[in-house]
């Protein structure tokens, strides 16, 4: 007779006790390491589950992307009040002998003219406030969604597979055609493209002047939440990820 | 000439900014597989994580008359963690947000479901 027995997952994580079913959560993702621009991957390393694998919550983006588009607003409505003084102070006809109503000086807003009784005035900060721990679920989300949805590459190592290709993300040379050539080979037209970087690259700025809109090139301390979303391809070195992950890791 | 706090007050001594240390990444070979997504987590399983001051993440809600209990912070299987509950107590009314990871409890048991707590998870 054979000895049956029920194989086991090995991938099974159960240390349940007693009356309720504990497992442990996962740690750590692994993320691939590539060179630019042939992006080919040449190690892993570990990094925080919390910030690659994070389930995917729509609100903390939604409060995230709120609270960054109220900050940048300029507040540059003006409407004209009666401190303003469109016209003379003059009062327009005599107090008592018209037969009329008596009136004060044409800046009165009761007047048919484009003064208001309360406006807003200039200067104005339109800017909300948001717990920086849901600001920085937001940045652990958005990096998620990106990640699982294999937009996210990280540049990064120490090998390169070509004497072209470097471990940070910049070009060799600063000229169109660099950046021309790395959309072709990488089937990237129409695409939003996001450069991440550590620090500032000229070569990369200068390359991708072109293109416009479709690429945009930001300093780790510049990039906002917003900005990873509308990426369709996310390309980061490692110690900008490894700032952002120190950064926005508060639970 | 006697100093005066006016003066004193419109002075602005400028902070240096705290240095952020960049994340430190573990090596690729301290790392079990078990650490990894796909171990299993989330199926029929859970983990509720204690608060910074290593508190249950258990609170009372008030909402007027209302009183509720409310379990914050669990990760994973939400729907096996009411069952797991409702098999300690089958009188507990529970709702469950999936989502947030959050469980409500009708009425104060905030007392009850930390002892649960405290007997059966006592190595979190």
């Amino acid at each position: 007779m054979f000895k049956q027995s029920i194989r086991r997952l090995a991938t099974e994580a159960s240390t349940s006790t007693g009356a309720f079913h504990i497992g442990q959560p996962p740690k750590y993702t692994l993320a691939s390491l590539r060179s630019f621009p042939s992006l080919e991957p040449h190690t892993f390393v570990p990094l925080p589950a919390s910030f690659l694998n994070a389930p995917n919550r729509r609100d903390f983006l939604w409060s995230a992307v709120v609270y960054e588009a109220d900050k940048a607003r300029v507040g540059s409505g003006y409407v004209p009040t009666k401190g303003d003084k469109l016209y003379s102070n003059k009062k327009l006809r005599p107090q008592k002998g018209s037969g009329k109503a008596r009136v004060g000086d044409a800046n009165s807003p009761t007047r048919d003219n484009a003064i208001k009784a309360h406006g807003i005035k200039a200067p104005h900060d339109w800017s909300t406030g948001l717990p920086s721990k849901i600001y920085s679920k937001a940045f652990q989300t958005a990096f998620s969604e990106q990640y699982k949805s294999g937009r996210l590459f990280v540049i990064g190592g120490d090998n390169t597979s070509n004497e072209f290709d470097t471990t940070q993300v910049d070009f060799k040379y600063g000229y169109e055609e660099a950046t021309k050539q790395f959309v072709k080979a990488h089937n990237l037209q129409k695409l939003n493209l996001l450069f991440i970087t550590d620090a500032q690259r000229d070569n990369l700025i200068n390359s991708t002047e072109f293109i416009g809109k479709k690429a945009s090139v930001l300093i780790k301390e510049a990039v906002e939440v917003r900005d990873l979303l509308k990426a369709n391809r996310i390309y980061i070195e490692l110690p900008a990820l490894q700032w952002f992950i120190s950064k926005y890791s508060l639970e | 000439m006697r100093a005066s706090l006016v003066s004193l007050k419109s002075v602005r001594i400028s902070v240096p900014q705290a240095v952020i240390k960049p994340y430190e990444i573990p090596a690729l070979s301290s790392i079990s597989h078990n650490e990894l997504p796909n171990n299993g987590f989330g199926n029929k399983n859970y983990f509720i994580q204690k608060t910074q001051y290593k508190h249950w993440p258990v609170y009372l809600k008030v909402q007027n008359t209302k009183l509720t209990t409310e379990i914050k912070r669990i990760k994973g299987d939400v729907s096996q963690f009411k069952k797991d509950l409702l098999a300690l107590n089958p009188t507990l009314q529970i709702t469950v947000n999936n989502t947030a990871g959050y469980v409500n409890i009708k009425g104060n048991v905030v007392d009850e479901i930390k002892e649960y707590f405290d007997k059966e998870l006592s190595n979190i």
